[in-house]
């Protein structure tokens, strides 16, 4: 009898845990975990300065008044970056065509402070079609700002010694009040969605 | 009381020390297989050492609380399907709460209870569980080796897949290590009792069941 309290007991007390630990069993990952927080709680991101392709210098807090969607990367990334840019690009062209490419904004920011020039930046611009205006490449332009925009957005950047970085890729969607609202997988069919959604609901 | 040094006691103790020491912690957690393999799986070592020394010391409250340790089985199983989280394994890297929560929780509430439950537990169970351990193993091997995002953000996806390497030579080594004795222990008795029920069915058609003796 004493047996059976006890392991009622703990198995109350595990599944409690257990429940805790997964947000309700929705969650397993820390991705998972970041993704559902700023989905209930938006974050407002920290209004930091930040260089672009061109050299100009801007706040993040201009983007206030229409959504925004941000990614990280860094340049001379072979891989997951380039998908990214070729996913900014497509959205880009979505929205030129549905003619409203002047209420939402596009910024990638590059995390690799010490190699991203301008001049690369621009490169990368170039490459994949982001015009500076509606889409913009830009860095922090001091680590302090960087480590922050990290914290905020949940990015973790680890050093890899064959390409460089490694960092966990999603696109983030920054609402008009300029919070994060919203974390997607890096596609341009997940980004659409949630864009369309935040337009719709302005 | 502990009359004597209790040596299982000791050398539980002190592999507990030495996995929370600073430098070994950093060095363990710098990569994700020794993170797994040797920290959280020494953890739990450290108290299923410090739980065989408490046998004899606690029989008797096992004997009413975790009567063919159950409860010890229930504990066991809660908390170590908390640290299977790839997110447990990433927070307590980032939150010091829950690093001491791996530090307290993977010696006392894992090690500890399945070294007080094992020997109360019956054949079949301890059957059923190996066999659960393998099918859990290969399982995160493949997920580890096959997964196409980094399951943890703290680590490198080359680290994900030699995790899922090691699991899959540890389910390996254990079905080995667990199944070729089994073809080295004589017959059951009741697996001669079975033969022979049949071999008198076959005989007159009958379906009897006699003891041998």
């Amino acid at each position: 009898m004493r047996t059976f309290v006890a392991t009622c007991l703990v198995l109350a007390a595990g599944l409690a845990a257990f429940t805790w630990a997964t947000d309700g069993f929705r969650v397993a990952t820390a991705e998972g975990a970041r993704r559902l927080a700023v989905a209930e709680h938006p974050v407002t991101v920290p209004d930091v300065k930040l260089e672009d392709m061109d050299g100009r210098v801007l706040q993040l807090s201009q983007y206030q008044g229409r959504p925004l969607l941000v990614d990280f990367i860094y340049t001379t990334c072979p891989t997951v970056c380039q998908d990214l840019g070729q996913s900014f690009g497509e959205i880009l062209e979505v929205q030129r065509k549905q003619g409203r490419e002047n209420d939402i904004a596009l910024l990638s920011i590059s995390f690799d402070l010490e190699n991203d020039t301008p001049e690369l930046m621009r490169h990368f611009a170039e490459h994949h079609g982001a015009d500076g205006k509606v889409w913009t490449i830009a860095r922090p332009t001091n680590a302090a700002d960087l480590q922050a925009l990290l914290a905020t957005f949940g990015v973790k950047v680890l050093p890899d010694p064959l390409v460089g970085f490694q960092h966990n890729v999603a696109i983030h969607l920054v609402d008009s009040q300029g919070r994060l609202a919203r974390i997607v997988d890096p596609t341009t069919d997940a980004a659409l969605a949630v864009l369309d959604q935040e337009v719709d609901r302005l | 009381m502990l009359r004597r040094v209790n040596a299982p006691i000791v050398a539980g103790v002190a592999l507990w020390i030495v996995l929370a020491l600073p430098f070994v912690r950093v060095g363990l957690e710098a990569r994700l297989v020794t993170h797994v393999l040797v920290q959280l799986l020494g953890l739990a070592a450290a108290g299923y050492l410090i739980g065989i020394g408490l046998r004899p010391h606690l029989a008797r409250a096992m004997d009413r609380w975790n009567q063919y340790g159950a409860a010890g089985l229930a504990l066991v199983i809660s908390t170590g399907a908390i640290w299977m989280l790839p997110r447990a394994i990433d927070a307590s890297l980032d939150s010091g709460l829950v690093a001491s929560a791996k530090f307290v929780s993977l010696p006392l509430l894992l090690g500890v209870p399945l070294a007080l439950s094992w020997p109360r537990f019956g054949t079949i169970l301890r059957g059923f569980l190996k066999a659960n351990f393998l099918s859990m193993t290969i399982f995160f091997g493949w997920l580890y080796i096959a997964a196409p995002v980094r399951l943890c953000n703290s680590y490198l996806i080359d680290d994900q897949t030699l995790l899922g390497t090691a699991f899959l030579l540890i389910t390996a080594a254990l079905s080995i290590l667990w199944s070729v004795p089994l073809f080295f222990v004589p017959s059951q008795p009741n697996e001669r009792r079975t033969m022979a029920a049949s071999k008198d069915s076959a005989e007159d058609g009958t379906y009897e069941l006699r003891p041998i003796h």
